[in-house]
C-alpha cells in the first residue's frame, strides 16, 4: 500500500506542478498558483525519494514485507475481504443516508455491520440499531440544534 | 506586569459567565463525554473533538468554547482509566500511565493509583491553565510585531514539526503535512479571488470542509483500524478510588517540574499532550532517588503523577499558539480552532481587537473545567471501567453514524458527507502504507496562514534584496528551529534504521 500511496501523491504533486505552471500568467509573488507550484514541488521530489528507497528496498531485502506500516495497520493482506467488506459497507451507508434519511440508513447499516463484525446476539443487534437510529438524532436536535441528513 | 494583572481581571470577570447555568451544564457534558470517550481505547481525544466541533456549530459561543474544552481536558484524561485498568492506553499520552499504573492494579493499588492520577490531572490542566492567563499578555505584545514573513515561518514549522515528531518516517510525515497543505488549497483563493482545482464543482469554490476531513482522518480511518485490527481486553475490578496524598507529598517537586515541561510543550507547535507526558516521565525518573527509580516499570506513583500533570497542562501551552498566532499546538487544538471558525470567528494576533473579552472566555472556561475534572473523574472511574467492557466490535460500529451526522452538522451540507467518506478512505491508505494522519490535519488548517503570509511577504519586500526579508531576526531564528527538526528527525530515523528499531 506504501508503494500506492507513494505513486499517487508522485502524480498529485507532478499534477499540481504542471497546472500551476500553466496557470501562472500573474507575478509570483501574487499568482494563486505560486504556494500551489511549490507544495506540488515538495509532494512530487518527497514522493520520488520515497518510492525509490521502496523499490531499492525491495531489490535488497528480498523477504522484507513492503507493505506493513510503522503501527503495524495491515489493510491489505490476509484481512482483505473483511476490509472491502466494511469499506463496502460504511461507504454505502455515508452515500446513501442523505438520499434515504437518517433513521432507516442507520438501522439497516447498523444490522448489517453488527450482523457481519459485532459477532453478537440478535437482541443485541437489534436494540442496538435501534437506539443509535433513534436516540442519536433526538439528542442531537434538541440538545445541539443541529439538522439531521 | 499590569497587562498580567489586567488579563487576571478580565479572566476573573469572565468566570461568572462561563459558570451561566446553560455554559456551565454544557461544560460538564463536554467533560463526561470526554472522559468516557477518553477511557474508551481506539477512540482519540482527535476523533472526540473532530465529532464535536460540527454539533458545537449550533449552540451559543460561550457553550460551545465551554463544551470542547470540558471535551478536550476529558478525553486528554479519559485515556488513564482503561491504562490503568486495562494496561491499554487509550490515548498514546497515557502509555506511560499504563506502563505504571497496571502493576499498580494488579497489586491491588489500582483505585489509589487511578486517584492520583484523577488528582494529578486535574492539578495540571489548572496549572496549565493559569501558564496561559500569565503568559497570553507576552505573547500578544510579541505577536502584533510578528509579519507576514514569520507567520509564514511558523506555519511552516507546525507542518513539519508534525511530519517530524510522528512515528513514521520523517520523509513520510512531511509527505502528509505537504498532502493537507495541499488540500488546503482548493477553493476560490483568498487574495486573487480565483478558484483552484474546484474542477467547476460549486460546493468546493468555499473550499474544503476541514471538520469533514477531519472526521473522515480521525472518525472513519479510525473506526476502520479499531472494528478490524485491535483487540479486545478484559477489565478487572476496581478498589476505592482515592489519592495516595503520601506520595503526593513527596512529588511536589516533581508535579511542578511536570507542570511546567507540559505548559512548555503544548507551546511547541504540532507536539501536544503524548510528547509532554513522555517527556516527564522521563525527566521525573532521571531525577529520582535510586530507591524511587528502582519502581519505575514495577508500579511508581511518580511515573504516574508526572505523565498526568504534564499532558494535561500541555492544554493550557496548546492553546497559546493556537489563540494568538492561529498556529495549532496540537490536531486537537486544530479541531477547536475549527470550531472557533464556524463560529464566524478568526484567531490570530489581532483577535483581542476583533474579539475583545473572546479568549478571557476561554480561559475561564478552561478554568472551570479544570476545577470540575477531577470530581467528573472520580465520579466516573468505577462506572467506566464497567462500560470498558463492552466489545469495540459492538461499540465501533455505532459510532459511525455519529461521524456522518458530525460531518453534516457542521455546515448542513450533504456534500461534506462525502467529502468526510472520501477522507476516511484516503484516511485508511495512508495509515496502510504507514503516513502518518496529523500532519495532513495540520496542513489543511494552517494552508491558508501559509499561503496568504508568503504572498504578503514577497509583496512587502518586493523592491528590497530577498536578504533583508531572510535575515530578519525571529524568522532566522525560526529557519534554524525548522533546519534543526528537520536534520535532527533525518539523524533519528537512521540511528533507528542502524539499530534495526521498528518505527
Amino acid at each position: 500500500m506504501a508503494l500506492a500511496v507513494e505513486v499517487i501523491s508522485l502524480l498529485l504533486g507532478m499534477g499540481m506542478v504542471a497546472s500551476s505552471l500553466s496557470y501562472m500568467t500573474a507575478p509570483a509573488s501574487t499568482s494563486p498558483w505560486l504556494m500551489p507550484l511549490l507544495v506540488g514541488a515538495g509532494i512530487a521530489v518527497i514522493s520520488l525519494v520515497l518510492l525509490a528507497s521502496e523499490l531499492v528496498g525491495r531489490r535488497t531485502a528480498m523477504a522484507a514485507p513492503d507493505d506493513i506500516p510503522a503501527d503495524g495497520t495491515d489493510f491489505s493482506q490476509s484481512t482483505l475481504p473483511t476490509v472491502l467488506t466494511w469499506i463496502a459497507l460504511s461507504s454505502g451507508y455515508a452515500v446513501t443516508t442523505p438520499l434515504l434519511g437518517f433513521e432507516a440508513t442507520t438501522f439497516v447499516f447498523l444490522v448489517i455491520a453488527l450482523k457481519l463484525f459485532g459477532r453478537t446476539s440478535w437482541r443485541v443487534i437489534l436494540l442496538s440499531a435501534a437506539g443509535v437510529s433513534l436516540v442519536l438524532p433526538l439528542i442531537f436536535r434538541h440538545l445541539f440544534y443541529t439538522l439531521v441528513p | 506586569m499590569n497587562n498580567v494583572l489586567d488579563m487576571i481581571v478580565s479572566t476573573a470577570e469572565a468566570i461568572p459567565v462561563a459558570l451561566a447555568p446553560g455554559n456551565f451544564l454544557f461544560g460538564l457534558l463536554g467533560l463526561v463525554f470526554g472522559v468516557i470517550w477518553g477511557a474508551l481505547p481506539a477512540l482519540s481525544s482527535t476523533m472526540a473533538m473532530a465529532l464535536l466541533v460540527g454539533f458545537s456549530a449550533g449552540l451559543d459561543i460561550n457553550a460551545a468554547i465551554i463544551f470542547l474544552l470540558g471535551a478536550y481536558s476529558g478525553s486528554v484524561f479519559g485515556g488513564s482509566i482503561s491504562a490503568v485498568c486495562l494496561n491499554i492506553p487509550g490515548k498514546p499520552n497515557s502509555a506511560c500511565t499504563a506502563m505504571e499504573g497496571y502493576p499498580l492494579f494488579k497489586r491491588g493499588e489500582g483505585g489509589a493509583a487511578l486517584g492520583t492520577a484523577i488528582f494529578s490531572s486535574s492539578m495540571g490542566n489548572i496549572f496549565g491553565a493559569v501558564m496561559l492567563v500569565i503568559f497570553t499578555p507576552f505573547v500578544l505584545s510579541i505577536a502584533i510585531s510578528v509579519g507576514a514573513w514569520e507567520l509564514f515561518l511558523l506555519g511552516m514549522m507546525g507542518v513539519l514539526v508534525s511530519g517530524s515528531i510522528s512515528s513514521a518516517p520523517p520523509l513520510k510525515g512531511w509527505l502528509s503535512g505537504l498532502i493537507g497543505l495541499a488540500i488546503s488549497m482548493v477553493g476560490i483563493d483568498a487574495i486573487s479571488g480565483q478558484p483552484r482545482y474546484t474542477a467547476g464543482i460549486s460546493d468546493l469554490y468555499g473550499g474544503i470542509n476541514f471538520v469533514a476531513v477531519l472526521i473522515g482522518l480521525f472518525g472513519f480511518a479510525e473506526i476502520a483500524r479499531g472494528l478490524l485490527f485491535e483487540k479486545d481486553h478484559p477489565s478487572g475490578m476496581l478498589n476505592r478510588v482515592s489519592v495516595n496524598w503520601r506520595e503526593l507529598k513527596k512529588n511536589i517537586g516533581n508535579f511542578f517540574n511536570s507542570s511546567v515541561i507540559g505548559t512548555i510543550i503544548g507551546i511547541v507547535p504540532a507536539a501536544g499532550a503524548d510528547i509532554a507526558a513522555f517527556v516527564s516521565y522521563t525527566v521525573s525518573r532521571r531525577l529520582a532517588k535510586p530507591e524511587d527509580k528502582a519502581l519505575y516499570g514495577k508500579g511508581s506513583y511518580r511515573g504516574i503523577i508526572a505523565a498526568e500533570t504534564s499532558d494535561n497542562a500541555s492544554i493550557g501551552g496548546d492553546l497559546l499558539p493556537s489563540l494568538i498566532l492561529a498556529i495549532p499546538g496540537s490536531t486537537v487544538a486544530a479541531a477547536f480552532m475549527g470550531a472557533l471558525n464556524l463560529q464566524g470567528i478568526v484567531v490570530g494576533p489581532t483577535i483581542q481587537m476583533s474579539h475583545p473579552g473572546l479568549i478571557e472566555t476561554v480561559f475561564a472556561s478552561l478554568l472551570i473545567v479544570s476545577s470540575l475534572l477531577g470530581f467528573v473523574g472520580f465520579l466516573l472511574a468505577k462506572p467506566l471501567v464497567r462500560l470498558l467492557s463492552v466489545p469495540r466490535r459492538v461499540l465501533l460500529p455505532c459510532i459511525m453514524p455519529v461521524c456522518v451526522m458530525g460531518a453534516f452538522a457542521a455546515q448542513n451540507s450533504v456534500f461534506d458527507i462525502y467529502v468526510m467518506t472520501i477522507s476516511g478512505l484516503a484516511g485508511m491508505a495512508l495509515v496502510a502504507g504507514g503516513f502518518p494522519l496529523a500532519p495532513v490535519c495540520l496542513g489543511l488548517i494552517l494552508g491558508p496562514i501559509v499561503d496568504i503570509n508568503f504572498r504578503r511577504a514577497l509583496v512587502i519586500y518586493k523592491d528590497q534584496p530577498i536578504t533583508d526579508m531572510l535575515f530578519r531576526p525571529v524568522g532566522l531564528i525560526l529557519i534554524a528551529s525548522i533546519l534543526l527538526i528537520m536534520i535532527g528527525a533525518l539523524i533519528g530515523q537512521r540511528r533507528k534504521e542502524a539499530l534495526g528499531i521498528a518505527d
